[in-house]
């Protein structure tokens, strides 16, 4: 576990019919809420690579902070660092949650300018797909490579579907700065994060 | 003619290899792994054995500092007379049966891999013991170049951690304290904090001694701390989120065990002492 911390980023697809968007826009106030699958546990995903649900859930249930600030942000490609940079915001998560080993959620789409790009594309039925971006490091068991206990969900971005498997290793991989990690995460959320951990002792006993 | 060096009959080596053994165990939890080689050690390196004996002798010669050439060699002589009183055949036996428990009870390949910072030192001390006690006299050129080197040896100054006068105790070898220290620091050097290092160092000091007296004492101090903190966020933060949660996480804060000292204890104080970090002085969200 001497490893550098490395962005590891996976991607699922978002299936959505343009009468879905109408029907959204007007549900919302005229803003696009698309529902899907945001991640998967214990499932290996297309890089090769498994997250433990333990991992996934604790992961899940510190983002819920980022949901609860309005500050579950996104943007529209993957960037190759560890921060969400706000000129970039394309959408904010409206909502997580998980069902057996998959993350469930609601992503609505923002007024800024990638925002509305990911609206006309969207809208021009453009499939799209979400994916989780974050650091860590990963052990190979067998053929695959599994995430580690250090693994931290920095964000969900939206993505074009990749023509193969393993299509965003170009920006992924990558070692993660940690000031700009430090400077991520807010001190609250370093304070929430271990809060979880200790109420997480009452389910181990 | 001197014979060529054997780390694995050198007995300051085989010792620093064995305690390395012993405190990689402990770092990656292999605590049996750990408590078969602490057998051996104290198995075959027992008071009274030919073992003991000369790893006292080599100690003398690796660990002392002398103040002048003349102590260097008059330490020297004293060496030498002591090999010779030793007896080699049952030393190669003792050695021999040593060898045997590395190779079949510890299951490590990378076990003679390490390296040993001090290892031309222990090779020198280790042949020049050999030639004393064999009588060897046929190079004279290779003994004195040894005996000068470690004459020299006994004339420097050896250097440790300063911390470790504050962690090493009687029943603590210093050396096990310095290999433990710098094995650990390297592992998690950008993982735990400086209070978390400390309360992991007592821990581990508190089952080798027996004695757990000095870590409930951090341990109190430290769920103290993280309480009095925990009080101070509760007034300043104005987070809802955490504002929800600190009423749950002060009662299991509460709860934890100053009496209780096992691997689980630890690793909750572990996380206390990362929650007492990460408060920290100010509040400042």
């Amino acid at each position: 576990m001497n490893k550098n911390l490395r962005l590891l980023t996976e991607w699922t697809a978002l299936s959505y019919t343009k009468d879905q968007i109408k029907e959204s826009r007007d549900r919302n106030d005229g803003k696009i809420h698309l529902k899907g699958v945001l991640q998967k546990s214990d499932t290996l995903n297309q890089n090769g690579r498994i997250y433990p649900r333990a991992i996934l859930e604790r992961e899940l249930r510190n983002y819920q902070k980022f949901i609860r600030e309005n500050r579950a942000l996104g943007e529209c490609d993957h960037p190759d660092t560890s921060v969400v940079e706000l000129k970039n915001a394309s959408h904010i998560v409206r909502d997580a949650n998980m069902e057996g080993d998959t993350v469930y959620g609601i992503i609505e789409l923002l007024d800024t300018p990638s925002g509305k790009i990911l609206q006309s594309l969207v809208e021009s039925g453009v499939t799209l797909g979400i994916s989780s971006r974050g650091v860590g490091t990963t052990r190979r068991e067998g053929d695959n490579q599994v995430v580690n206990e250090d693994f931290q969900l920095i964000c969900f971005d939206m993505v074009s579907e990749p023509s193969t498997p393993g299509a965003f290793m170009m920006s992924e991989g990558k070692d993660v700065n940690s000031s700009d990690l430090d400077s991520f995460f807010t001190k609250s959320d370093k304070i929430n994060r271990i809060f979880n951990e200790i109420l997480s002792w009452e389910d181990s006993e | 003619m001197l014979k060529s060096h054997n780390k694995k009959r050198n007995i300051g080596i085989i010792y620093e290899l064995l305690l390395r053994h012993v405190s990689a165990c402990l770092v990656e939890g292999k605590n049996n792994d750990a408590q078969t080689c602490l057998d051996i050690l104290q198995n075959r390196f027992s008071v009274g054995t030919e073992i003991y004996k000369e790893f006292r002798l080599f100690n003398a010669l690796a660990k002392s500092t002398v103040s002048s050439t003349s102590v260097a060699a008059a330490v020297l002589s004293e060496a030498k007379s002591a090999a010779r009183r030793s007896d080699p055949i049952k030393l190669n036996k003792e050695k021999s049966i040593l060898i045997k428990d590395i190779n079949y009870k510890l299951n490590d390949a990378e076990f003679y891999k390490r390296r040993i910072p001090e290892y031309r030192t222990y090779g020198s001390i280790q042949t020049l013991l050999n030639s004393w006690r064999a009588h060897d006299e046929s190079d004279l050129t290779k003994t004195v170049k040894h005996e000068t080197q470690i004459v020299d040896h006994l004339l420097s100054e050896k250097k440790y951690p300063s911390d470790l006068s504050e962690i090493s105790t009687p029943d603590a070898d210093t050396l096990v304290v310095k290999i433990l220290t710098e094995k650990f620091n390297e592992k998690y050097k950008d993982k735990l904090n400086d209070s978390q290092k400390d309360i992991i160092k007592a821990y581990v000091f508190s089952i080798a001694e027996n004695n757990d007296s000095k870590i409930k004492k951090m341990l109190s101090s430290l769920k103290e701390d993280v309480m009095s903190k925990m009080l101070d966020l509760e007034k300043k933060t104005d987070n809802d989120t955490l504002l929800e949660k600190i009423d749950d996480v002060k009662a299991s804060l509460e709860n934890l065990s100053t009496d209780e000292i096992n691997d689980s204890t630890m690793s909750r104080y572990l996380v206390a002492s990362q929650l007492s970090d990460a408060i920290g002085g100010e509040i400042d969200e």
